[in-house]
């Protein structure tokens, strides 16, 4: 081998080794392009290219007319120069990508905002490149490291998106040193999850513990960062659940029991039959099935868990059920089913509602003959004065008290009096048809109400003694006193309709009218088919199932009082993670639980991930192809010269060890030098590995083709040791005899302008030939 | 001319030569002979260094072979013909440039080259076949070809390994013809490994025998068939006398 080389075929050697580096590289390199730009277009296509959106917004896919009309607007209006594209729908989602001018904090974040107004508005996914993800930062843990990632060189800024923290960077090259630094950051800090024996842990327990933790040793910064949002979230979710208990066993069908000597439990359940002497009978399917729910001395209550209870009425007595057997009796129930009572509650009403009407009609009409009681209250008012001033022209008018001796009685007068108070008569009952129609909106007139009864009926009184004195009207002695009865009646009459407030009764006389209007207004078919509807729809709980769902409350209610009362730290330290351990959980008390966990996840953007993968796979793709190329010039061109050598060297050129020796050591540095050079030119890689993986790879192959050169690129000995005879060097041996005879590579192309003998075997010539053979030898 | 001395070969465990000696004179023809395996092959291919001996001497004209250069040993094949067992041809070459090969590695013109190889071929009866791919010949054609490849380049120095030994007899006779005419006309010092020992009385000027990787015996034809010092040489000139009782009566009878 060495002499091979030694004698000019190294020559030879190195332009095959330049040429197939040359032209490795360069199939390589288009191959491994070729893929990449597959690749990459399939993804582009996709999402787009690399940087090329800021954000996508997801839209239901039936809203999406809408939500594309009103995103152009938004975005000419609020963020003008944004670019809109609708992408592919996924899971009933259209996606929007939107493309902003600018992007900062403020922008990004007015955006999203702006975007949960788009209509059918189903979520956003911030895909602003290149970034670099923190996830699973706590809300109360966020404050005190975002300061700090946004500080690393090449963020650019960061934005907070939910439990994310996203750190867009300068470029995609400062990318991975960012994710670096900040996982440097997080490894500063670890979230401890310390949950103590008791349930509730005051605001002092925390405060205790942190200091706790801070005298123990490798803490440099303890901050609490207990989720409370969180516990407060579970807290009103437990309230909520309670209600929901409440309203469950309100409406489900249920069993009141009177215990008599029995020991029953909650959960327990119980037999419930209008039959006496049940016990130790099988459980039918007629029987009520009770589950209990509350237990007290002397009562219980429970559910009723089977669904037919319609002939269930009355009281029921009840027993304990053992197994599938009617155990003894425990007491006497009845059953309450709220679902019934409302559905004949709502039948009543409907009832009601039908009568509702004609009621509202009669005493619309009765407010409507007001104005007829006002003008009844004025002639009222009028013909008691008309009265009174006849009373005085029948001779009394001077006052009561008069001489009876000295009195004249007029008899016009007299009879114009009669007519007078058979007027005012008439007036009164006029306005006590009135007040009593008022009456029924007011209490206010009721005392003149029964006035006006008891002067009404004065005044027939009156009324029969002025036909008394019509007949009598020459001689009567008692007419004085008669007079003065009247006269003092009249009086009385008079103030009182004087006192009454006429203009106030019509306001509410009018105010009550307006009322009964609209009440006549009410559609009361509508109502009461509403009220049908209300009656079908009223909650109708098995009682099964409202048992099931009574007992998941309760389970979720413990588990979440049982899971209270964590503590969360954000603990500053450069302490390993199991040191820090030992000292929280001594600060915190042997019975305790603690957690540690980092407060955050780097990872890189998914177009990131999907870049970094894409150049993984193209330098993957580089680097099997010239693996591949390597191989093959291995196998077709310097296992030529291995065999070739090793022939030499088996007939005198050189020592047979040294030329073992030698050969191994050229295919290991060809294939070396070939696979690291190509695949540094290249790029390539291979499982993360880099060029020293192909160096090694390069000299593993070139061993393995040296080990196998005979059989790859078998060379006839014979030949060789007859050119070794001639004088012929290696190198024109290799030249003239070897290559020649060898696999078609790159060597065989290269050695045959060089040739002094073509290939003259195959001419088949028989004749003498020879003198026109040798004019293309070269001399 | 040709001097060798104490030559050693060791193949593993396998001693080829025990201490080789032999010389020969400008022009001489010796007869190299023994059974199989006693190390003709070896020291003849020493004599070029197609194998490398352990130790000794080999002189040509006064000049250590074993020390030469490598450029050296090659003008020094360039001047040696070398005839092998099985003709040893390139087989993707005509006739005639297998001929002319040592001529043009050499570096002599091409047209010179060919005159030559023409010449060696008519020398051995197949310039007919110049033309012809050496992969259709027969096997005594293809080592005709290969002497004439020997002798191409007029040696000073032929030596043939066993020529004859994978031909048929009649062919053998053809080639061994062949040989004493050229060991005639060539006028060079030619070492012939061989096991016809009626070809090394017609043609050898001397006969040495080899057992064991030494020579055992030596001298001329005659002597050493009708008067052996040695067992080996006994062997063989029972061999020859057996031969030769048998051709007498196989006259007498005729």
């Amino acid at each position: 081998m060495y002499a091979l080389l030694r004698g000019g075929f190294i020559r030879d050697v190195v332009g095959v080794l330049i040429i197939t580096v040359v032209v490795g590289s360069i199939a390589a390199a288009t191959v491994s392009a070729a893929a990449d730009r597959f690749f990459e277009d399939t993804v582009s296509g996709i999402v787009g290219d690399y940087g090329e959106y800021d954000l996508i917004i997801h839209v239901r896919q039936e809203a999406w007319h809408q939500a594309a009309r009103a995103l152009g607007q938004m975005l000419r209006r609020d963020f003008p120069g944004a670019r809109l594209k609708q992408s592919v729908t996924v899971l009933s989602r259209a996606n929007f990508f939107v493309s902003l001018p600018h992007t900062d904090e403020a922008t990004v974040t007015r955006l999203t905002r702006a975007a949960t107004e788009v209509p059918g508005f189903a979520g956003y996914t911030i895909v602003l490149e290149p970034k670099v993800t923190v996830s699973g930062v706590g809300a109360r843990v966020a404050p005190i490291i975002r300061p700090q990632l946004a500080a690393i060189e090449g963020v650019r800024f960061t934005l907070k998106d939910g439990g994310n923290i996203h750190l867009v960077c300068d470029s995609g090259d400062s990318a991975r040193a960012v994710a670096q630094t900040a996982e440097g950051i997080l490894r500063r800090y670890h979230l401890v999850d310390v949950r103590p024996e008791s349930v509730e842990v005051s605001d002092g327990d925390r405060q205790s513990l942190i200091d706790k933790v801070m005298a123990g040793d490798g803490a440099s910064a303890v901050h609490d960062v207990t989720a409370d949002g969180a516990a407060q979230e579970a807290r009103e979710l437990g309230r909520a659940l309670k209600e929901m208990k409440r309203f469950i066993e309100a409406w489900a069908p249920q069993a009141v029991i009177t215990l008599k000597d029995a020991d029953v439990q909650p959960e327990e359940s119980l037999i419930m039959s209008a039959t006496p002497g049940r016990g130790g009978s099988a459980v039918g399917d007629g029987d009520i099935v009770v589950a209990l729910t509350e237990v007290s001395d002397s009562a219980a209550r429970g559910i009723v868990i089977n669904s037919d209870v319609d002939g269930a009425t009355g009281e029921l007595i009840a027993y304990a059920m053992d197994g599938e057997m009617v155990g003894p009796r425990v007491g006497t129930g009845r059953l309450v089913l709220p679902s019934r009572e409302l559905g004949n509650s709502l039948q009543e009403a409907s009832a009601v509602l039908g009568r509702l009407g004609q009621a509202t009609g009669a005493m619309l009409e009765a407010t409507r003959g007001w104005e007829q009681a006002l003008d009844a209250y004025e002639t009222a008012i009028d013909s008691m004065i008309r009265l009174q001033r006849a009373l005085e022209r029948v001779g009394i008018g001077d006052g009561v008290g008069t001489d009876p001796a000295r009195m004249r009685i007029d008899p016009a007068s007299v009879r114009s009096l009669a007519e007078l108070t058979s007027k005012a008569l008439e007036a009164i009952r006029t306005l006590e048809t009135a007040a009593e129609a008022a009456t029924m909106f007011t209490s206010h007139y009721d005392p003149l109400l029964s006035n006006l009864r008891l002067w009404q009926s004065r005044l027939e009184s009156f009324a029969g003694k002025l036909e008394t004195v019509q007949s009598a009207v020459s001689g009567a002695g008692d007419v004085a006193t008669l007079l003065d009865e009247m006269s003092g009646a009249a009086a009385g009459i008079l103030s009182t309709l004087q006192e009454l407030d006429a203009a106030a009764l019509g306001e509410q006389l009018e105010a009550a009218r307006s009322d009964l209007d609209s009440l006549a207004g009410l559609d009361v078919e509508g109502i009461s088919k509403q009220l049908e509807a209300v009656q079908s729809r009223t909650p109708d709980f098995s009682g099964e199932g409202a048992a099931r769902s009574i007992r998941m409350i309760d389970q979720f209610i413990e588990e979440q009082q049982e899971s209270s009362g964590k503590v969360e730290l954000l603990v500053e330290s450069d302490t390993p993670q199991e040191q820090l351990a030992k000292v929280i959980g001594k600060a915190a008390g042997t019975d305790a639980a603690v957690y540690i966990l980092p407060p955050g996840v780097v990872q890189p953007g998914v177009r990131s991930e999907v870049r970094t993968l894409l150049k993984s796979v193209k330098g993957t793709i580089s680097g099997l192809a010239a693996c591949a190329i390597v191989l093959l010039s291995l196998i077709l061109d310097h296992s030529t010269v291995i065999a070739g050598a090793s022939a030499m060297a088996l007939h005198g050129e050189g020592t047979s060890r040294r030329d073992a020796l030698a050969v191994y050591g050229y295919g290991s540095c060809v294939g070396a030098l070939l696979l690291g050079t190509i695949a540094a030119v290249t790029r390539a890689t291979l499982a993360s590995m880099g060029f020293p993986a192909f160096v090694v790879l390069g000299m593993a192959m070139g061993l393995v083709v040296a080990w196998a050169a005979p059989r790859l690129s078998p060379v006839n000995a014979d030949e060789v040791e007859a050119c070794i005879a001639l004088g012929m060097s290696p190198s024109e041996m290799m030249r003239e005899i070897v290559a020649p005879a060898g696999r078609p590579g790159m060597l065989s192309i290269l050695n045959r302008p060089r040739l002094v003998f073509g290939d003259t075997a195959s001419s088949g010539a028989t004749s003498k030939g020879g003198a026109s053979q040798c004019s293309q030898y070269a001399t | 001319m040709l001097s060798i001395r104490d030559l050693r070969k060791t193949y593993g465990s396998r001693q080829a030569l025990t201490g080789f000696s032999l010389n020969v004179e400008q022009g001489e023809t010796v007869a190299v002979m023994g059974p199989s395996g006693c190390g003709k092959s070896t020291a003849l291919k020493s004599i070029i260094r197609l194998v490398q001996p352990d130790s000794g001497a080999i002189e040509w004209c006064g000049r250590s072979v074993l020390g030469m250069s490598c450029d050296e040993l090659r003008a020094f094949r360039r001047r040696t013909g070398f005839v092998f067992q099985r003709a040893n041809l390139v087989q993707r070459l005509s006739v005639l440039h297998n001929v002319m090969l040592p001529g043009v590695m050499s570096g002599e013109p091409a047209a010179r080259a060919e005159r030559a190889a023409y010449e060696a071929l008519e020398s051995v009866g197949m310039a007919e076949s110049a033309g012809a791919s050496v992969t259709g010949l027969s096997g005594g054609e293809m080592q005709r070809v290969a002497i004439a490849r020997a002798i191409a380049n007029r040696p000073d120095l032929v030596l043939w390994d066993e020529p004859t030994s994978a031909l048929d007899p009649i062919l053998v006779i053809d080639i061994l013809t062949l040989i004493e005419s050229l060991s005639r006309a060539l006028g060079a010092t030619m070492v012939v490994v061989t096991h016809e020992a009626g070809f090394a009385m017609r043609a050898a000027d001397r006969v040495v025998l080899v057992d064991q990787g030494r020579v055992v015996e030596e001298g001329t034809p005659y002597r050493v068939f009708s008067c052996p010092t040695s067992i080996l040489g006994g062997k063989y000139a029972a061999c020859v006398a057996y031969s030769a009782s048998a051709q007498k009566e196989k006259a007498s009878g005729l």
